[in-house]
């Protein structure tokens, strides 16, 4: 079996597991919808101040979403040991790093859609014209937020509070992504001409190099006990 | 208690500059023009940031150096550095807070620096909370490592991206171009006191390891009588 067929069969396992149990999909979307609305009161919102929240509105809702989806991420493969079974395959440790940020990202991205489309539909925002820009910043931004999360994720369920120290985590570390993303969206917001536009997303592109080749060294070690 | 004749130098040591640093901080350097006596606070503000940086980056090369060894000593240096460099780190958002408190009229600004050491410190206190959480040494030790190396890469991309989005703090006073500058007698005080918080980080550091070893020798001991 090559690398790049070891990986596929991770993410071939994840996906058929999430086509059955449709578990980790579907509460990220519910949960991100549920942090919409919550939002909505939380701020009561005039038309205009919509505008200047929506970015970071939609980002508080991805990420958190997100969390859900990547605590479940290796938490399911705690249950019935999996995941000592995956260590017992003959496949090296970062074939598995790879295909769970694979599948923990389209999932991810996959209830972001999802959210996002509900998002319209509640504030009236409009992105006319820049749909690629913007689906451009939300896959960079999931895959970064993945990168570190997926990391975390294996570390968390070695310890003894498994779900709850993913967030504590995973924040902090991630601050860079948020900030990248959340501002190259509301440049897309802005009428005139995406300015800033990219050089947010060299930050993100740069971050998701950077710590996706540190991830990859580093998680051989995490798995080791 | 230090005990062996390197560890008794360097706690002396660090003792009288500490007496000195006083001195200097309070007596010796000269009363500011426009900030007045507030500044003085520089004095520990900037050692302590400095000693909470080299701090973490001390983890993160001892995390490195684990990895690599798989030697438990790499891993209570680590720890310990970790440790010291999260109360400095505590002290120097105290420290600037009270700071800015007096320039600015407030006591928090969510400015480049400000936010990285935040960020930092939470960071930092997250890797307190990992340790914390897992009860089998070596896997403590591979789980907090990885995660000591990436806080410290995170720093530098999150004090980049922050920069971007916004700058209040003063720009570097030091070699910071031809307007800029200390008075002689401060930037000596502010080197001495930098030279002296980085004696009691070592001196910190020196007898946090012994603690910890001592503190293994008693699990050891509780385990082998529990067997018993």
């Amino acid at each position: 079996m090559t690398y790049l067929n070891q990986i596929f069969g991770i993410i071939k396992k994840d996906i058929t597991t999430e086509l059955r149990a449709k578990e980790a999909v579907t509460a990220m979307l519910v949960f991100g919808l549920m942090v919409i609305v919550i939002f909505n009161f939380a701020f009561n919102l005039s038309s205009q101040e919509q505008i200047t929240i929506t970015p970071g509105l939609l980002w508080v809702a991805f990420i958190f979403a997100g969390i859900l989806g990547l605590n479940h991420s290796f938490s399911a493969e705690h249950e019935n040991n999996c995941l000592q079974g995956m260590m017992l395959t003959p496949m090296p440790r970062s074939a598995i790093y790879i295909g769970k940020l694979a599948t923990s990202s389209i999932f991810m991205f996959i209830s972001e859609i999802f959210m996002l489309f509900f998002f319209i539909w509640l504030f009236d925002v409009r992105f006319t014209g820049k749909w690629p820009h913007l689906f451009l910043v939300m896959f960079l931004g999931t895959i970064g937020y993945c990168i570190v999360g997926t990391l975390f994720s294996a570390i968390a369920v070695g310890t003894r509070v498994r779900v709850f120290l993913l967030p504590i985590l995973q924040f902090p570390i991630v601050i860079p992504v948020i900030i990248a993303s959340v501002e190259a969206t509301a440049v897309l917001l802005e009428e005139d001409a995406a300015i800033g536009y990219f050089d947010w997303l060299k930050i993100l592109l740069s971050f998701n190099i950077i710590f996706f080749t540190v991830c990859v060294l580093l998680f051989d070690y995490i798995l080791e006990e | 208690m230090p005990d062996s004749k390197a560890s008794k130098i360097l706690f002396v040591l660090t003792f009288v500059c500490m007496i000195v640093a006083l001195y200097l901080a309070f007596l010796y350097a000269p009363v500011e023009a426009t900030q007045g006596e507030v500044y003085r606070i520089l004095f520990f503000h900037v050692p302590s940031a400095w000693v909470a940086f080299l701090a973490f980056g001390v983890t993160c090369f001892c995390s490195v150096a684990f990895l690599m060894k798989k030697d438990l000593k790499w891993d209570r240096i680590a720890s310990s550095s970790a440790e010291i460099g999260l109360l400095l780190c505590t002290i120097t958002l105290i420290t600037g807070s009270i700071w800015a408190k007096s320039e600015w009229g407030i006591w928090w600004a969510w400015d480049a620096r400000l936010t990285t050491t935040l960020i930092l410190w939470l960071i930092y206190l997250s890797y307190a909370m990992l340790r914390g959480y897992i009860d089998v040494e070596t896997k403590r030790a591979y789980l907090s490592s990885v995660v000591g190396i990436i806080g410290f890469i995170d720093v530098l991309i999150v004090y980049g991206s922050i920069r971007w989005w916004r700058t209040q703090h003063p720009q570097p006073v030091i070699g910071g171009g031809d307007e800029s500058g200390l008075a002689p007698a401060m930037l000596f005080t502010l080197l001495f006191c930098v030279g002296t918080f980085t004696l009691l980080f070592f001196t910190l550091l020196r007898s946090k390891i012994e603690l910890q070893k001592a503190s293994e020798e008693v699990d050891y001991f509780h385990k082998v009588l529990a067997q018993k």
